[in-house]
């Protein structure tokens, strides 16, 4: 094995460490991730801009700070990149478009600005389905964005460079926004572990907006403790945005590596009335039995029919985004990728009053969600996706009639859980007879993640998915 | 109205209308025939989920049930 190889499969945790000990300088991991992302770049294309000497200038100076002896971050001088809609003064965001491709905000939105303040160092923008919209992770404009377990199927969406570059081991973790799985589907279909937060439990200021009542950004790594640090650093209020939660940030990281005897976890056999392919369901059965080794009370629960709240969602995100892009969608028509703009359009033909009532129903179908699982169990396990990584060729439909089933084969198991509003951890959970990754989510209450990052951890210590290393250079 | 014409809420004519008049906004046949496509299989959803509104109910009342219903330990 190769120095390059050897350091960029350290975790996020172990890097953070070797820098702050000094086993490694921050400037000698950033080249090791840049050398490897030259190597990847052409086969994978998860990146859309790579900001190679700011990233050496901020890991240099990483570096005078360690030897400074100041008092470092958690994240100090660890080479992250995230999905490009995370604004940054002065740094282009092109939202995976061609429309705000030269965009160039002026200001910096909250993540970043927690990412750096703990020390991380950002090596450039990854590709994403344009506007945030897709659950794929193709991309007109700056060419689909691949899966590195195998380079022909899809990284998933909308964070597919996120996907792609932490499981390519180019990166130790990255950011992605969730509107209707777009975190937890890429983690799933590339082996990762992804965290959708409560409702405002982060702020999404200076995040490219999609549907502000379902947007959340969350980060993207290869173990539970790498995803609860990122997630303890970004998560808590913000002045910046009023719709940023209140509720005091527990400790994520702390309680990954304590017992989980005892916690009750439920599971839906008609999975809400989406069945997971053979291979899906087996997995979660096998995940099953991890928790029972761990201590786990494992209790069957009944959930509403997933196709009405798919829809209730489906009014929400497509009322608001339409609000955003309706301008564009009248100058700009044809700077869209049609698919996008079907799935932006359709928000100018749905009644404010539909709309209104999705967003009224919301506390009714919680209540109800609540006391069918969560009077019964303390966390809900569930696919995150029903079938492993398609191929992109596959998922070339463009905006065909097929675009509604598609939607549904990949996104019905993630997008009720944003209309709830709930927080949830996908983990991976095995492979396909091809070596694809499949994964499974753990869907908690209300600003349980704590308890989620501590479930999730405890499986790892009996799983080795996440040890697994696409072969893909 | 049929039970047909209830799952077709959204017909090209209509969606043709609608986008001219209130968006001054045009779109080619085989638009409005994709638009109608997703439309209606999700407002046929909604339209029945609709049912369970109540008068007093408000957007709002998301945030307060979030709080109510917030994870405060195993066994609650």
């Amino acid at each position: 094995m190769n120095k390059v190889k050897e350091l960029t499969d350290l975790t996020l945790i172990e890097v953070a460490a070797g820098i702050k000990k000094g086993t490694f300088s921050s400037e000698e991991v950033t080249r090791h991730c840049l050398t490897r992302i030259d190597q990847a770049q052409p086969i994978l294309n998860c990146f859309i801009s790579i900001d190679q000497e700011a990233a050496i200038k901020g890991a240099q100076k990483a570096d005078k700070k360690v030897a400074s002896g100041d008092k470092l971050g958690v994240l100090h001088g660890v080479p992250l990149a995230h999905k490009d809609m995370f604004y940054k003064k002065g740094n282009r965001s092109t939202g995976g478009s061609k429309i705000q491709k030269d965009f160039i905000p002026s200001y910096t939105s909250t993540v970043i600005n927690r990412l750096e303040a703990a020390g991380a160092i950002s090596l450039g923008g990854l590709n994403m389905s344009e506007f945030a919209s897709g659950p794929v992770g193709q991309n007109l404009h700056f060419g689909d964005c691949r899966n590195p377990w195998n380079p022909k199927h899809a990284p998933g969406g909308s964070s597919s460079g996120s996907g792609s570059a932490v499981a390519g081991r180019l990166v130790f973790g990255a950011l992605g926004s969730d509107t209707g799985g777009s975190v937890r589907i890429p983690a799933a279909l590339c082996g990762l572990v992804g965290m959708k937060g409560t409702q405002g439990r982060v702020s999404r200021y200076g995040g490219m907006p999609l549907s502000f009542s379902l947007d959340c950004f969350g980060p993207l790594t290869r173990t539970v403790n790498d995803c609860a640090r990122i997630f303890s650093v970004i998560a808590g209020p913000d002045k910046m945005d009023p719709t940023a939660s209140l509720t005091e940030v527990d400790d994520y990281e702390g309680i990954c590596g304590k017992p989980i005897e005892g916690i009750r976890v439920g599971i839906d056999l008609h999975y809400g009335g989406i069945e997971p392919s053979p291979e899906v369901a087996s997995a979660i059965d096998k995940a099953l039995e991890v928790f029972k080794k761990l201590g786990v009370t494992i209790v069957e629960v009944t959930m509403p029919d997933q196709d009405e709240l798919n829809a209730l969602s489906n009014v929400i995100t497509r009322s608001e985004a339409a609000t955003l892009h309706k301008k564009w969608l009248t100058t700009r028509r044809n700077e869209y990728s049609p698919q996008v703009r079907r799935r932006i359009e359709i928000g100018l033909a749905i009644p404010a009053t539909r709309y209104l009532e999705a967003l009224s129903l919301r506390s009714h179908h919680l209540s109800r969600f609540n006391e069918a699982v969560f009077e019964k169990c303390d966390a809900l396990i569930l696919p995150t996706v029903g079938e492993p990584s398609p191929t992109l060729s596959e998922l070339d439909i463009g905006d065909s009639k097929e675009l509604p089933s598609m939607l549904r084969r990949l996104t019905g198991y993630t997008r009720p859980v944003n209309y709830y509003g709930l927080p949830a951890l996908s983990v991976p959970a095995g492979f396909s007879k091809t070596g694809l990754p499949l994964g499974i989510q753990l869907v908690g209450r209300p600003f349980a993640e704590q308890l989620l990052f501590q479930m999730g951890a405890e499986f790892q210590k009996l799983t080795d998915h996440h040890f697994q290393s696409p072969d893909y250079l | 109205m049929t039970a047909d014409n209830k799952q077709r809420v959204y017909q090209e004519p209509f969606l043709e209308e609608m986008f001219e008049r209130l968006h001054h906004h045009k779109v080619s046949q085989k638009d409005y025939t994709g638009l109608a496509d997703m439309l209606n299989p999700i407002e046929a959803l909604a339209d029945s989920a609709s049912l369970g509104l109540d008068f007093n109910d408000e957007p709002a009342d998301f945030l307060r049930i979030l709080n109510e219903v917030k994870y405060r330990g195993s066994g609650r």
